[in-house]
């Protein structure tokens, strides 16, 4: 025991000195809350705030009354566009054309055809189309129900059906994309911070001819990976609980409820996912190291840890979209531990089973491969890093 | 006492090391002399149990190393052809290090850190990171986290390389101080004034072989020559690798 105490104590010595993965490590905890505040910053903006859209009117004047209802609804002409937005608009450039017929082909109540040209592959004026098409059917049902209230027609005789559409999502469940992005945010802190430790400590220690001697000690390999496993991990598993409460500090700055959702994260869902983050800070350590050490070099090293460093995001994205999938695909590391945390966040109750089973498939996993690594490095190949 | 039996190691289609036996017994200075290539440092890693042999086996007092290579590499300490300092490490921590992988804890560390650190006189570089260390220094703690947990068995792998002469004659000084204390001491070279001046007995091997064994004063009169330089080109048969 004593012998693993000095073999923990020289690891964390090295790696809380090393410079270059405390920076990575930090990057990775300020990182998420930083585009999580500004994704959300963007989408409340676009959510609550109708802005001022400029068109351009072909023959505005022959329907001054449809102009109108679109000047309420913030469609304005184009020459009124403040010189600050005139290029954006300009390029955008949506065009209603009224013909010169609208007034007369009104009062005979035939039908008008005005032309709508835009680009309906632009992202950004989708809402503004939709609005003016929205005031656009809204006027000419108006003008429709008129005309039969004239006839002495109720005008419901026209509408049989009136569809009652009553949503059922709760502020909670409307956050779930949010969420999965802040799920993947703090596991991904947690893989780019053990990063930089774990090739230091392996491909790294190799490189400076250290390993050799310690692997001619009398200790066993087993010990050896589990310190640096445990340093490794340490640094994974701190980043990581940081994140989540940066995270979470972040998300109660944000008026989140101005685009209906509400986010629950009490005292007891941070204890819960920080547990959990423990068995996945391990399992991510013991497979860094154990690809580090396959590597020959330092870079190749790095090189074969950024691969693994889109796991996070990979994983559980991965397990969403798969059609018919077996359930327990749903418990593996990363995609298990996603839907949890998601589940979490969204105000559900912790489901054990699924907290269990993905816990102890990831220990399980992780057991595996540092028995592994420990065996390869009983191989010369791996120790002198021979091809 | 390190033994090697009948040493062969082949990294694919080229042989390292062939059918390679000596002895080096307690209280000697036994060298291990050829040129560069020779199969000296891959004879020495199999000793250490870092590599495995073909064929043959090694012993640490009479433990095999194959068999069971922690027991075997308790009574050792190794003295690399390469120092591999942690940088970020102080020199203290550095050997510190070293002592708890042989065990070492609580007051006995304390005591064995000071004695090392007294005994080759590094009191003042003790506290520094090793970063930015001189090849002395660096020497200076390669060998206190070799000799710290005071082994019986001491292995040297070029120990001279890249040192200078007060390095050399510390290191020197230390060798036959050890020696007078009855440690076994193995150290490979290929600078003979070194070899003639420390070794009780002289091992030469050249393209994984053994060519010749016996004191300094043996291989001149087999070889018939007067200075060791000589009798090591005659018994190798050229003179590849001598210059260095």
């Amino acid at each position: 025991m004593s012998i693993f105490k000095g073999l923990v104590t020289k690891e964390f010595r090295e790696a809380f000195r090393d410079k270059r993965a405390l920076m990575a490590a930090g990057f990775g905890i300020v990182m998420g809350p930083i585009i999580v505040a500004a994704v959300m910053m963007f989408q409340i903006d676009e959510a609550t705030d109708v802005k001022d859209s400029y068109v351009t009117y072909v023959g505005a004047e022959y329907a001054p009354q449809l102009i109108a209802q679109l000047r309420v609804k913030k469609i304005l002409p184009i020459e009124e566009v403040p010189a600050d937005e005139a290029e954006k608009w300009s390029k955008r450039s949506i065009e209603l054309t009224i013909p010169q017929t609208f007034s007369q082909d009104m009062s005979a109540a035939k039908p008008v055809d005005l032309v709508l040209l835009a680009d309906y592959s632009d992202k950004n004026i989708g809402t503004v189309l939709d609005r003016i098409e929205r005031t656009i059917e809204a006027y000419s049902g108006q003008v429709g129900s008129m005309r039969l209230l004239m006839r002495g027609v109720d005008p419901r005789v026209v509408q049989p059906i009136n569809l009652q559409v009553q949503n059922s999502a709760t502020p909670e469940s409307k956050s779930g994309i949010i969420m999965g992005m802040v799920a993947m945010f703090i596991m991904t802190s947690l893989f780019t911070a053990s990063m930089t430790a774990s090739i230091d400590t392996s491909a790294g220690e190799r490189e400076r001819h250290s390993l050799e001697l310690i692997l001619c000690q009398p200790v066993s390999t087993v010990m050896v990976v589990l310190s640096k496993v445990v340093c490794v991990s340490a640094y994974g598993a701190i980043a990581s609980i940081l994140t989540m409460l940066a995270m979470t500090f972040t998300m109660t700055m944000l008026p989140l409820e101005k685009i209906g959702i509400s986010i629950m994260v009490d005292p007891m869902t941070m204890l819960i996912i920080s547990v959990m983050v423990l068995p996945l800070a391990y399992l991510a350590g013991i497979a860094q190291l154990y690809f580090a050490y396959q590597a020959k070099t330092f870079k190749e090293a790095q090189s074969y840890l950024s691969m693994i460093l889109i796991l996070p995001m990979l994983v559980p994205m991965a397990i969403m979209i798969v059609p018919h999938k077996p359930e327990w695909l749903n418990n593996l590391p990363l995609a298990g531990h996603s839907i949890i945390m998601e589940d979490l966040f969204k105000g559900k109750a912790l489901d054990m089973m699924a907290f269990g089973a993905t816990n102890l498939l990831t220990i399980a996993i992780a057991i595996a491969m540092t028995l592994l690594l420990a065996r390869s490095l009983r191989s010369e190949k791996v120790v002198l890093a021979l091809s | 006492m390190l033994k090697v039996d009948n040493l062969s190691k082949t990294f694919g289609d080229f042989t390292a090391v062939e059918s390679i036996s000596f002895e080096a017994k307690d209280g000697e200075i036994t060298g291990i002399l050829g040129p560069n290539g020779a199969g000296k440092t891959t004879c020495l890693r199999i000793l250490y149990g870092l590599l495995k042999a073909n064929t043959g086996s090694a012993f640490i007092n009479d433990i095999d190393v194959e068999k069971s290579p922690l027991e075997a590499r308790k009574s050792l300490g190794i003295f690399p052809d390469q120092f591999g300092l942690s940088e970020r490490l102080t020199a203290r921590e550095q050997i510190e290090y070293f002592a708890q992988m042989h065990g070492l804890t609580g007051k006995p560390l304390k005591e064995a850190l000071e004695r090392v650190i007294n005994d080759l006189d590094m009191l003042e570089i003790a506290d520094r990171k090793t970063e930015g260390f001189s090849q002395g220094q660096r020497m200076k703690v390669t060998l206190a986290q070799a000799l710290v947990h005071r082994p019986q068995n001491l292995v040297l792998d070029e120990p001279t390389r890249g040192l200078d002469v007060m390095s050399t004659r510390l290191l020197r000084e230390r060798l036959l101080a050890l020696k007078e204390q009855g440690h076994c001491i193995l150290f490979s070279s290929h600078v003979m004034q070194e070899v003639a001046a420390l070794c009780d007995k002289v091992i030469v091997v050249a393209k994984g072989k053994v060519v010749a064994q016996g004191s300094p004063q043996e291989l001149c009169e087999l070889a018939g020559k007067e200075q060791l330089e000589d009798a090591f080109v005659a018994i190798i048969g050229s003179d590849e690798g001598v210059a260095a």
